[in-house]
C-alpha cells in the first residue's frame, strides 16, 4: 500500500513572539517544528506500514528550511521524503496552496491513502487537506484518530465529543488525522543519522507540466489580507478587598449598577 | 540498515564537544555528536563571558564570525550591603578582544554548525545512557535500545558526567565538587544598554559582587551586558548553601532588587532564566581524564577556575576539546586506543589547563572558606567610604582615624591580615 502523508513547517509555539505594533510573527527567533497533527498522521501511517506493508512518503511544500522537518519525519520511519520549493508558492492561501500540493502529488506518484493533520497550528484553516481531495477528485474524511483497512475500503473513526463515529470511504481517499491516544514515537539515533545524510528530491514549479502559474502563491489567492492587528489587551479585574461582607456586596453592586451591568 | 562505525563519537555539543569534532571533522575523521538538547545549546548555560583567545586558537579565520555579544571593556568588582555597595570601576583602552560576553543558545548552535560543515556528524535531541564496554575499553555508546559502535568515545557531557559516571570511569559528583550558578536574561534595547554602561554597540561591562547578594552564602554574583540583554546571575557554593537553608530562587530574585544591581536592568522583561551545576572542585577533584578508549573534555573533566574576579571554564573546555581531537588523531594513525597512547592527552593539556588548576588548587578553598568576604568585608568597606565622604559638621578625623574606627571591633586586625595573605597566595 502506498501512504502519501503531507506535513507543514510550523513556528514552535512556546517561542513564538509578536510583534504588537506591527500585528506580526517575529519569525526570526521562532524554532520551527512539524505540525503536531502531522506527526500524529505519519504515526498512522507508520503503524498501517507496519501492520499491511507498503511504503511511506512525506510531501511538504515550503522555504529550504522545511528539509529539516522533513528530515525529521524521515528520521520517524517514512521511506521517501520530497519538498516542493519555489518562491512562486510563496504567500499562498489555502486555495493557491492546495492547488500546488494537487500539482506536486500528481508529480511524486499513485497513492491508495493520503494523510494529512487535521490542520496546521499557525494558520488553524484545517481547508487544505479536504481542498486536496476535492482537486484529486478521491473521497475524504476528517478528524481520524483511528484507521483500518478493509480491502479496498478504510474505515476511519472519526473525533467525536460524546460518541463513536466510524465512517467507511473507498480508497483511494484522502483522511485528515486528530489527536491520537498514542503520542508519535521518537526516531532513533540511526534513523537520525541516515536522515541527515539523505538526498533531498526538490520539486519547483518548473517540474510540475502544466502548472498555472496565476494560480500559485500570492496572485493565485481568493483571500487578500487587507488588515492585521492585535487584540485589545483585556486589562485586570477589580478586586473588593478589606471590607466586611456587607460592605463587600454593597461595594459591587454599585459598581455592577454603575457599569449598568444589572 | 547497514551497521556503521564512527571512528570518535563524542557525547555533548557544547563548547568541548563541538570544538573537539570541529577539529576532528577538519582532519577527516568520521566523528558523530550526540546531544540531549532539542538543539545543540539549547541546554547549556554560562554566566556570560568567554576569553577569546580559545577560539581563536579553534578557528583562527572563522572565529570573528561567532555570535559573540559584546567586548568586555569595563571591568566592575563590587561589594554590596544591603543598601550600599562600593565598586572599582576599570576601563581598559589598552586590551583588545581579550573576552566577549556570550549567550550559549547561540555561540553553541554556531559552533555546532561549523563543525557539522567540517563534516561532523551532529545529533540533537538524543539522550546518550551509557557506554559499550568491551574488554575493559570503552567501544561506544547507548542510547535507549540501541548502541553504536566507535573506536574512541570522547564525553563532554557537561558538568554532572553521569554516563562516565555509570560506567564507573569517574566518581559520582559531591557537594564540595560543584557550585550552583542561577542566572536571569533581562531584555533591555541595545541603546538602554549602551546608556547605562557609559558604552557603545559591540563594547560592554563584566561586573562580578560579593556581599548581600548571596545573603552570606559563600559565593557572588554577577552580570553581563549582553548585545540587547543582561545576564544578572549568582553562583553559590553549594556546601554553604545548603547549610544556609536559604531557597535559591529566593536569594536570585532579591539580587534582582538590589538597588545597586536594580538600576541596571530597571524596565527590562526577563526572557529566560536558568540554574546549572558548575566543577569548581578544581584541581584536588580531577578525576582520571582518559581510559582505554575515552577521553573525558570540558566541565565533565571540571576544568574549571574561579577566582572571584575571572571565571573561566568556556576557554578551557575549549582547549581541552582540540587537545583531545588531537590526542584522537594521533590514536587513529596508529590504530591504537589504548591508555599508552591517550595518555598524551594529559601532556597536551598540562602546559595550560592544568597548570592553571595547579596553581589555583586553593582558589575554591578561600573562596568558600573565607567567610568575612561575603557579610564583614563589604560592610567595612561601604562603612568606611561612607565615613570618608561623611560630612555633617561634627568634628572631623584624619583617613587613619577613620579606618580604625570602622574596622575596630568588627573583625582582628590579624584576621584581615590573614585573608590578604591567604587570598594573595590563593587567588
Amino acid at each position: 500500500m502506498n501512504i502519501l502523508v503531507c506535513v507543514k513547517q510550523v513556528p514552535d509555539p512556546v517561542e513564538i513572539k509578536f510583534n504588537s505594533e506591527t500585528a506580526s510573527l517575529i519569525r526570526a527567533c521562532a524554532a520551527n517544528i512539524v505540525n503536531p497533527f502531522d506527526k500524529y498522521a505519519l504515526e498512522l501511517a507508520l503503524q498501517l506500514k507496519e501492520k499491511h506493508g507498503g511504503e511511506v512518503t512525506v510531501l511538504t511544500m515550503g522555504p529550504p528550511q522545511a528539509v529539516d522537518a522533513l528530515k525529521e519525519c524521515y528520521a520517524m520511519g517514512a521511506d521517501k521524503i520530497v519538498l516542493a520549493s519555489d518562491s512562486l508558492f510563496e504567500g499562498g492561501d489555502t486555495l493557491a496552496t492546495s492547488y500546488a500540493l494537487f500539482c506536486a502529488i500528481k508529480k511524486t506518484g499513485e497513492f491508495d491513502l493520503i494523510l494529512y493533520g487535521k490542520q496546521a497550528i499557525d494558520g488553524n484553516t484545517a481547508q487544505v487537506g479536504p481542498q486536496v481531495a476535492e482537486r484529486l477528485g478521491v473521497a475524504q474524511a476528517t478528524c481520524a484518530t483511528g484507521i483500518e483497512l478493509a480491502d479496498d475500503k478504510v474505515l476511519v473513526a472519526r473525533e467525536q465529543d460524546d460518541c463513536q463515529e466510524i465512517i467507511e470511504v473507498k480508497m483511494p481517499a484522502l483522511v485528515t488525522v486528530a489527536k491520537l491516544a498514542v503520542e508519535p514515537r521518537n526516531p532513533n539515533i540511526r534513523r537520525k543519522i541516515a536522515a541527515n545524510k539523505i538526498e533531498m528530491p526538490v520539486i519547483s514549479a518548473a517540474d510540475l507540466e502544466g502548472i498555472d502559474a496565476a494560480r500559485l502563491g500570492l496572485t493565485g489567492s481568493a483571500v487578500k489580507v487587507k488588515k492585521m492587528f492585535a487584540p485589545p489587551v483585556r486589562g485586570a479585574g477589580i478586586k473588593i478587598e478589606n471590607e466586611t461582607a456587607d460592605n463587600a456586596v454593597k461595594a459591587l453592586v454599585d459598581y455592577l449598577s454603575n457599569a449598568k451591568a444589572i | 540498515m547497514s551497521e556503521e562505525k564512527f571512528q570518535v563519537i563524542i557525547i555533548g555539543a557544547g563548547v568541548a564537544g563541538s570544538a573537539a569534532a570541529y577539529t576532528l571533522a577538519k582532519a577527516g575523521r568520521e566523528v558523530l555528536v550526540v546531544d540531549k538538547g532539542r538543539a545543540p545549546g539549547a541546554k547549556n548555560m554560562t554566566g556570560g563571558r568567554l576569553y577569546t583567545y580559545a577560539l581563536k586558537e579553534l578557528m583562527p579565520e572563522e572565529w570573528a564570525e561567532a555570535p559573540l555579544e559584546r567586548e568586555v571593556t569595563r571591568e566592575i568588582m563590587m561589594m554590596m550591603t544591603p543598601a550600599d555597595s562600593v565598586a572599582v570601576d576599570s576601563t581598559f583602552g589598552s586590551v583588545n578582544q581579550q573576552s566577549y560576553t556570550v549567550l550559549r543558545a547561540r555561540l553553541d548552535a554556531w559552533l555546532a554548525e561549523k563543525a557539522e560543515e567540517a563534516g561532523a556528524m551532529m545529533v540533537p535531541g538524543s539522550t546518550v545512557d551509557g557506554l559499550i564496554i568491551r574488554d575493559g575499553k570503552v567501544a561506544g555508546i547507548k542510547t535507549g535500545d540501541e548502541e553504536l559502535e566507535a573506536d574512541l568515545v570522547i564525553s563532554a557531557e557537561g558538568a554532572n558526567a553521569t554516563v562516565a559516571e555509570r560506567a564507573g570511569l569517574i566518581r559520582p559528583v559531591e557537594l564540595k565538587d560543584v557550585a550552583i550558578g542561577v542566572k536571569h536574561v533581562i531584555k533591555l534595547s541595545e541603546e538602554i544598554i549602551n546608556e547605562r554602561f557609559n558604552t557603545v554597540s559591540g563594547k560592554g561591562a563584566a561586573v562580578m559582587c560579593v556581599g548581600e547578594c548571596s545573603k552570606g552564602v559563600s559565593g557572588g554574583a554577577f552580570l553581563y551586558t549582553n548585545k540587547d540583554s543582561i545576564s544578572l546571575g549568582l553562583v553559590v557554593d553549594s556546601q554553604s548553601w545548603k547549610n544556609s537553608r536559604l531557597p535559591l530562587a529566593d536569594i536570585a530574585e532579591e539580587l534582582k532588587r538590589h538597588p545597586a544591581l536594580a538600576r541596571y536592568i530597571e524596565g527590562g522583561d526577563l526572557v529566560e532564566y536558568s540554574a546549572h551545576l558548575i566543577p569548581e572542585g578544581g584541581f584536588k577533584s580531577l578525576p582520571q581524564l582518559y581510559a582505554d578508549g575515552f577521553l573525558l573534555a570540558g566541565d565533565a573533566a571540571g576544568f574549571v577556575v574561579n577566582r572571584g574576579f575571572t571565571v573561566r571554564g568556556m576557554d578551557y573546555a575549549m582547549l581541552s576539546g582540540i587537545a583531545a581531537a588531537e590526542t584522537a588523531n594521533e590514536a587513529i594513525e596508529a590504530g591504537v586506543y589504548s591508555r599508552s597512547i591517550l595518555k598524551s592527552y594529559e601532556s597536551r593539556l598540562q602546559q595550560r589547563v592544568l597548570k592553571d588548576l595547579a596553581l589555583f588548587r586553593n582558589s575554591h578553598d578561600y573562596i568558600t572558606r573565607t567567610r568575612h568576604v561575603y557579610k564583614t568585608y563589604p560592610r567595612l568597606a561601604a562603612d568606611l567610604m561612607r565615613n570618608i565622604y561623611n560630612v555633617d559638621g561634627s568634628p572631623a578625623k584624619l583617613v587613619s582615624g577613620l579606618v580604625k574606627k570602622t574596622i575596630s571591633g568588627r573583625v582582628p586586625y590579624f584576621d584581615v591580615l590573614k585573608d590578604m595573605f591567604k587570598g594573595g597566595r590563593s587567588l
